[in-house]
């Protein structure tokens, strides 16, 4: 309880839970958002109605096109509409963000708590695939894995399925994430294992599975909530930035990496395009890393400032 | 101790955000030509530029002047890449060919005033006489012709350029003379009967004198003073040959000769003593010195010669393109779009390839050619500088061209029609499979906008990324399992010869014949046309027989695609080579500031 009172007296971490809320109440509500503003995140607006995009498919208004109609503006080329194509893009980077770190949470505490007790040649064994696993180029894995999931695994005649993209994606993404986690509760739990209450505990008969489920879990969740507020937010920039590298979600699931990579490519004729994805991918980011910080200061007033 | 933490670069970030926010403000696009004035720098790619006939005075030198032009200076070349190949027999591309003419000379050449083309003899003196039905075919050697040392060109040089082309390691350049002189099928078939200059001199060219070249085809052949204008129909001195070397520096007959160069890095000219212009109605020798870069990135070239800093002024590119990222802008400032360089790109048209083999009703592909959403395609592309919209097969750049519209629909596409069609056809179509090479991103937004326009014909469009390799394989050669692909084909010269014949007759393979086209009626007519010796009664009717295959719908006309690259200030007499598709090198000349 004192962990939430240091928590809600600490204004920034106040400030950006409420930021991290609103995003997820957005993304949660995008349907509904984008039915009220009355526009969806597929059609291509520009091209389907004469006089939004020039022949060069530049937004012909000012400012990227935004008026009363759309708000945030067109996308060049398509015309898509900016804002709902936002909206969506939050979806897909928090539905990979979330499951990815959901599977790293299970994967690191599981590992690092059962190798972390037992030692011996499972520790042994334990660190050298971390090390394989940390040696391990991930971008490059991903940048040759995709087109051959995408012609082996699919048949010609069909597209890619766009589950087996984020499957892909959320599989890589904690395949190589739950190191570092599994790492810092190994630490920790070999040092909870030598401390009276669990001798007690093992005198006392009690069995493997109760030590480690009643005893050593409820005293990591600590070092596990800090961990995952600060991978989540950084799974958010590295899908954008597969995406940008054109071996993330592909169209025509919205994508802010995607947009962002559009952004760069008409920056000279339509900057406002890129402000969008730029400016939501770093506040969104960063509201979630000032949690994190917050989290860890509420959870070890020792290292608060 | 102080240590950053994320709390301390919320406000830099917060401020960067504000920042790029406060920045951002941009101005539209705006409404355009209003007024409906003609745009002077818009890509006329639609228009006829067929390449007639010279007679034998065109075909005197000097060329035509370039109105303005001045003599001296260095003129700087910025491409991103060097040049494949060097060797006049391995030269196989239209930038290429028309750069190459600064050092090269061959039978015939394009004689090129304002913006027409002539073909007109450039060593020889006219475009070649023919006899015995098209089977015979003479050339005479000009006067006053000469290598860069000074000796003269003669019909020996001639025939061993020519006899190169049959020896091995040559399979990249065009294969016509080794078919044409031996009668074969294709190049492996030829080089059994005569496999190069190594195993003696080939009988079907004659030289009786040094300057006399006599071709002896065993089928009529009525394309041999376009084939003559081929890179391959260069003159090569056999003692000057060095084999592979000869690669990287070929020696000269143009009125340039090379004076350096560094693979990759650079390629200097330098003006040849022994050119005579008098000799030659084709180029100029306006500049002292050409001097090639390669390597640098284009953006960077294109930022430099359009804001006129560093080497920029002085400096043109033959192979670059603008930049996507820098079009708009410089179409917008006049003073750059002044620099900018538009034509159209040779004699290439880009279509919608439908594969007929799969898609065997004549209804679903014209229902695919009325639902094609040319203008939003265009228009996620880049715009009206790719291009204008295409209606026939071949480009307006082929001899004999016609314009004719078989099926015409708006450039925005027909759903409704393309229902009814749909509704005609025998057997109901609801998914096709449409391939692309996965190289830009550009290439994912058109596969999005062909995925909207059949979706609302209610056809689903499975869309395939691949890579090129995977591209090349599987669509070009051998039995793609898609429907549809986005392919620009061309003519290895202006006229139709090398159109229908070589991809639209069934019984080629499918490296050839890619769409799997099969018409009996058209095979007909080919085997007929075939066994015309006069090239212009040829081209009339190939140009008839196309449109007998379009009412088939084998493909979708799409674009005459055009080009637009760029000079800086000071470089004079750029225009886009109407044959070749980009800046022709040997009209340029440097202004005096």
């Amino acid at each position: 309880m004192s962990t939430i009172r240091a928590l809600r007296a600490d204004r920034t971490g106040m400030a950006a839970l409420c930021a991290v809320l609103l995003f997820v109440v957005l993304a949660l509500a995008a349907p509904l958002i984008t039915a009220l503003y009355g526009k969806n995140a597929t059609e291509h607006y520009g091209q389907n109605a004469p006089g939004l995009l020039s022949p060069e498919g530049l937004p012909v208004l000012p400012n990227g096109g935004i008026s009363g109609e759309f708000w945030f503006g067109l996308e060049p080329g398509l015309g898509r509409d900016v804002f709902a194509q936002l909206l969506y893009g939050m979806r897909t980077s928090l539905v990979v963000a979330v499951a990815a770190t959901a599977v790293i949470a299970l994967l690191g505490t599981v590992l690092g708590l059962v190798v972390g007790y037992l030692g011996g040649l499972a520790e042994r064994a334990f660190t050298f695939v971390c090390n394989v696993l940390l040696a391990f180029p991930t971008l490059l894995l991903l940048l040759a894995l995709s087109p051959v999931v995408k012609t082996r695994f699919v048949d010609p005649g069909e597209n890619e399925p766009v589950w087996m993209q984020f499957t892909v994606l959320i599989l890589v993404f904690a395949a190589f994430g739950w190191v570092p986690l599994a790492m810092v509760l190994r630490t920790t739990v070999k040092s909870l294992r030598e401390r009276e209450f669990i001798e007690a505990a093992r005198a006392s008969g009690a069995s493997r599975w109760h030590i480690l489920v009643r005893e050593l879990l409820p005293n990591i969740w600590a070092p596990i909530l800090v961990n995952v507020t600060l991978t989540l937010p950084g799974i958010v920039t590295a899908e954008a930035a597969l995406s940008y590298l054109g071996v993330g979600i592909d169209e025509p699931v919205p994508d802010w990496g995607r947009m962002i990579s559009r952004g760069a490519e008409v920056f000279y004729d339509d900057p406002t395009y890129m402000v969008f994805p730029g400016v939501t991918i770093l506040v969104f980011v960063l509201a979630f890393n000032l949690l994190g910080d917050a989290v860890r200061d509420a959870l070890d007033p020792r290292t608060a400032h | 101790m102080p240590r950053f933490s994320p709390r301390t670069a919320a406000v830099p970030a917060l401020a960067t955000a504000a920042a790029l926010l406060l920045c951002s403000c941009s101005a539209g696009a705006g409404k355009g030509d209003g007024d409906g004035k003609a745009n002077p720098t818009e890509v006329r790619s639609g228009q006829r530029l067929t390449a007639t006939l010279g007679t034998a005075k065109d075909s005197r030198g000097p060329a035509p002047a370039v109105a303005g032009a001045q003599s001296g200076g260095t003129v700087k070349v910025a491409n991103l890449n060097d040049y494949s190949h060097l060797d006049p027999q391995k030269i196989y591309a239209g930038e290429g060919y028309s750069t190459s003419l600064l050092w090269g000379r061959q039978l015939t050449q394009y004689q090129v005033v304002d913006g027409k083309p002539v073909l007109v003899g450039d060593l020889a003196t006219d475009t070649g006489r023919s006899s015995d039905g098209g089977r015979t075919w003479t050339y005479t050697l000009k006067d006053g012709i000469a290598w860069e040392d000074g000796q003269p060109i003669t019909s020996e040089h001639v025939k061993y350029g020519i006899e190169r082309t049959f020896a091995p390691g040559f399979e990249l350049g065009p294969s016509y003379w080794p078919e044409w002189l031996t009668g074969s099928e294709d190049r492996s078939a030829a080089v059994k009967k005569y496999a190069g200059p190594k195993g003696g001199g080939l009988d079907a060219i004659e030289t009786p004198d040094a300057k006399t070249v006599v071709f002896h085809f065993p089928e009529p052949q009525s394309d041999v003073p376009y084939m003559a204008a081929q890179s391959s129909s260069s003159p090569v001195r056999p003692d000057k040959d060095t084999g592979t070397a000869y690669d990287t520096h070929p020696f000269a007959t143009g009125p340039y000769r090379i004076a350096e160069h560094k693979q990759n890095q650079g390629l200097a000219l330098e003006r040849n003593p022994h050119w005579k212009a008098e000799t030659d109605p084709i180029r100029h020798q306006y500049a002292d010195r050409f001097e090639f870069t390669f390597g640098k990135k284009i953006l960077n070239t294109a930022q430099e010669v359009l804001n006129g800093r560093g080497a920029g002024p002085d400096t043109v590119t033959t192979k670059s393109e603008v930049p996507p990222e820098l079009y708009a802008q410089a179409e917008r400032d006049p003073k750059k779009k002044a620099l900018l360089v538009a034509g159209s790109r040779g004699a290439y048209t880009n279509d919608l390839y439908i594969k007929n083999s799969r898609v065997a009703d004549p209804e679903v592909r014209k229902a695919i050619h009325y639902l094609f959403p040319r203008e939003q395609a265009r228009q996620v592309l880049g715009g009206p500088r790719l291009g204008e919209f295409a209606t026939t097969l071949s480009s307006p750049a082929v001899v004999g061209w016609k314009k004719y519209d078989l099926y015409p629909v708006k450039p925005s596409g027909d759903i409704e029609k393309a229902k009814e069609h749909l509704a005609k056809a025998k057997t109901k179509v609801d998914t096709l499979t449409y391939a692309y090479e996965a190289d830009a991103p550009e290439k994912d937004r058109l596969a999005q906008v062909l995925v909207d326009a059949f979706g609302k014909a209610g056809i689903k469009l499975v869309v395939k990324p691949l890579d090129k390799a995977a591209f090349t394989n599987e669509v070009f050669r051998g039995p793609a399992p898609y429907d549809l692909w986005m392919s620009t084909n061309s003519v290895d010269w202006p006229t139709p010869a090398t159109l229908l014949p070589d991809g639209y007759d069934s019984r080629l393979d499918a490296l050839s014949n890619g769409i799997r086209y099969s018409n009996p009626k058209v095979d007909k007519e080919l085997d007929r046309i075939r066994t015309i010796g006069d090239a212009q009664q040829k081209a009339a009717a190939l140009i008839d027989l196309e449109q007998v295959v379009m009412a088939d719908v084998p493909v979708v006309p799409f674009l005459y695609t055009a080009v637009t690259q760029f000079r800086g200030q000071n470089i004079g007499g750029a225009a886009i080579h109407p044959i070749y598709g980009s800046v022709a090198a040997a009209d340029l000349y440097l202004k005096k500031s």
